[in-house]
């Protein structure tokens, strides 16, 4: 969650698996936005000797549509070369690291990011460095001096950086994987225990980020930096995904053998809706396959599970949730087609009728100076479901939209249950996550040496 | 049944032979055991021993031996083709038989 290991077969591949997707217009650069993707999920700092890595034989894409068809105008594409400086140690470092070209950094990544556009493709950088892992103050001793030198300052004022980040989501994973728990109501599930506070069940984990900056006109359709919301071409929709070889054949007397065309393994645009709406028998084929075909998934949307759960677990709780049996405009519109105008005033993020998890961003609506992390829902249009930023509450706001918050945007016949303005995990950000106020957002990571594992 | 390994397939003179052709039929593709196949891919006039070193690792893969179709990956590109004799070769060389 919200994508951790969503789906069976990407659980047991972390390198490739995609646990959050964002992107936003950037808060300090208001003509740039950011799109970001993380990868290997709920990584112990500890985490040694072989600490955390991208993958050499994974090609991961940040996909952008601009035309509203469902499939990818604008490819970012990182890949990344792995050296070791000293072969004949075990040593992740051979002493302090204190820089990202430091002979003590003995096992480092150097990638390339390659865009793509129907003129060609560009490389945007070549060679650029990775950070180490934070390990400690003995062996990482200035970690944000480090992280500070990798990023990539590219032309035009873009930035690129590759490595790891503290986690940005929040959630309370022990108590939602517990038959939907919801520690501070849990009084009134099935099952009742005791109200208490929610825990964040990614609390100092780290992630592996890839991060961009780039001008607004890099991603519209007709490479304009659009100023009317209401303007169809103001609105890209954004989505990672991770792709492998078909072909490995493991060579016992050198190495490995990849071959044939690439195969996409992972892929994240909104949160939680491959984790909370697919089915586990379809998780593995809908990671495969591009926005464009998500039609096939849209009954998942239209008649979610947990809609049916929530009122089950919670007995008396979601009555008029309950007896709602009509198809899930509202999440059919917020997830799959962006929200249309004359629903929100002065808001629209619709792409078209071509039905694809997309996360879509309305590049003309300005950041918040004051941003509320429960984005539209908590009356702030610059965050989710208007693309996503590190901090928004994701979890509770597609929780109550589940439980029927966003129902009378489209069927004004609908009254929400009392509890749904309040439901909540009750894990909120900063409490329990912090993040960088400019790029790349993401906090610093998590040193092995300074994080206790939870008792 | 007998492990059959890329390299057991590779030095297979028959299935060797029908592999040249499906290679000569894709230029660029060629496998990187130059060596063993090498008295066969003579016999092709279309392959060289140069062009068969020039190129990477070769893949072949049988999904399904029934409908005699074959996929054959090389760097990132995959090509598919049907050659029912080239599959009974290799399903006999599977079985641990000399294919014919």
């Amino acid at each position: 969650m919200s994508s951790h290991r969503e789906a069976p077969e990407i659980s047991k591949d972390p390198v490739a698996d995609s646990t959050d997707t964002y992107a936003f217009v950037s808060p300090d650069r208001p003509g740039f936005v950011t799109l970001i993707t993380n990868y290997i999920p709920l990584q112990n700092p500890a985490g040694g000797p072989n600490f955390f890595e991208f993958g050499d034989d994974v090609s991961y894409k940040i996909n952008v549509d601009n035309n509203g068809d469902g499939l990818a105008d604008v490819v970012y594409e990182f890949r990344f070369d792995t050296t070791v400086v000293n072969p004949d140690t075990f040593l992740y470092n051979t002493g302090p690291i204190t820089s990202i070209n430091d002979a003590t950094f003995n096992r480092r990544q150097r990638y390339r990011v390659t865009r793509t556009d129907s003129h060609g493709t560009t490389t945007l950088t070549r060679g650029a460095s990775c950070p180490p892992c934070n390990i400690g103050p003995r062996s990482t001793p200035n970690y944000s001096k480090l992280a500070k030198a990798a990023v990539v300052q590219a032309r035009g004022g873009r930035k690129i950086f590759a490595g790891q980040r503290l986690d940005g989501f929040y959630v309370d994973l022990g108590s939602v994987f517990d038959l939907l728990d919801l520690r501070p109501f849990q009084n009134l599930h099935v099952i009742p225990t005791p109200a208490s506070d929610g825990v964040d069940g990614l609390r100092s984990y780290n992630v592996h980020t890839l991060a961009l900056q780039v001008p607004i006109s890099d991603l519209t359709v007709d490479g304009s930096t659009p100023s009317d919301p209401m303007s169809a071409t103001s609105v890209i929709g954004v989505w990672a995904s991770a792709s492998r070889q078909k072909a490995l054949v493991r060579n016992a007397d050198g190495p490995d053998t990849s071959s044939g065309p690439w195969i996409q393994v992972s892929r994240l645009g909104n949160p939680l809706v491959n984790e909370a709406l697919i089915p586990m028998t379809k998780k593995d084929y809908w990671n495969s396959v591009d926005p464009a075909t998500d039609d096939q998934f849209s009954s998942y949307v239209d008649h979610p599970e947990l809609a049916g759960l929530i009122p089950a677990l919670y007995p008396g709780v979601f009555p008029n949730l309950a007896a709602y049996t009509k198809p899930r405009a509202d999440l059919d519109a917020i997830l799959l087609t962006g929200i249309p105008a004359g629903i929100i005033p002065g808001f629209q993020n619709y792409t078209g009728p071509t039905k694809a998890d997309e996360l879509r961003l309305n590049v003309a609506i300005p950041p918040a100076s004051s941003p509320n992390n429960l984005g539209i829902l908590g009356g702030d249009l610059a965050g989710y479901p208007n693309g996503r930023r590190v901090a928004d509450d994701v979890f509770t706001i597609e929780l109550r939209a589940i439980a029927g918050a966003t129902i009378p945007l489209v069927d004004p016949t609908f009254t929400p249950d009392g509890a749904v303005g309040v439901v909540t995990d009750g894990v909120t950000a900063p409490s329990n996550v912090s993040y960088l106020k400019s790029f790349p957002y993401l906090d610093h990571p998590k040193g092995g040496f300074e994080v206790v594992p939870p008792s | 049944m007998p492990e059959l390994s890329r390299r057991v397939f590779l030095s297979s003179g028959a299935g060797v032979a029908a592999a040249g052709v499906a290679v000569a039929a894709m230029p660029g593709l060629a496998s990187a055991s130059a060596a063993a196949i090498a008295p066969d891919a003579k016999a092709d006039p279309a392959m060289t021993i140069e062009e068969l070193n020039a190129a990477g690792p070769l893949v072949v893969h049988v999904r399904d031996a029934a409908a005699g179709v074959v996929s054959v990956m090389s760097g990132e590109h995959e090509v598919v083709f049907t050659d029912p004799q080239f599959i009974a070769r290799i399903v006999a060389a599977a079985n641990g038989r000399t294919p014919s």
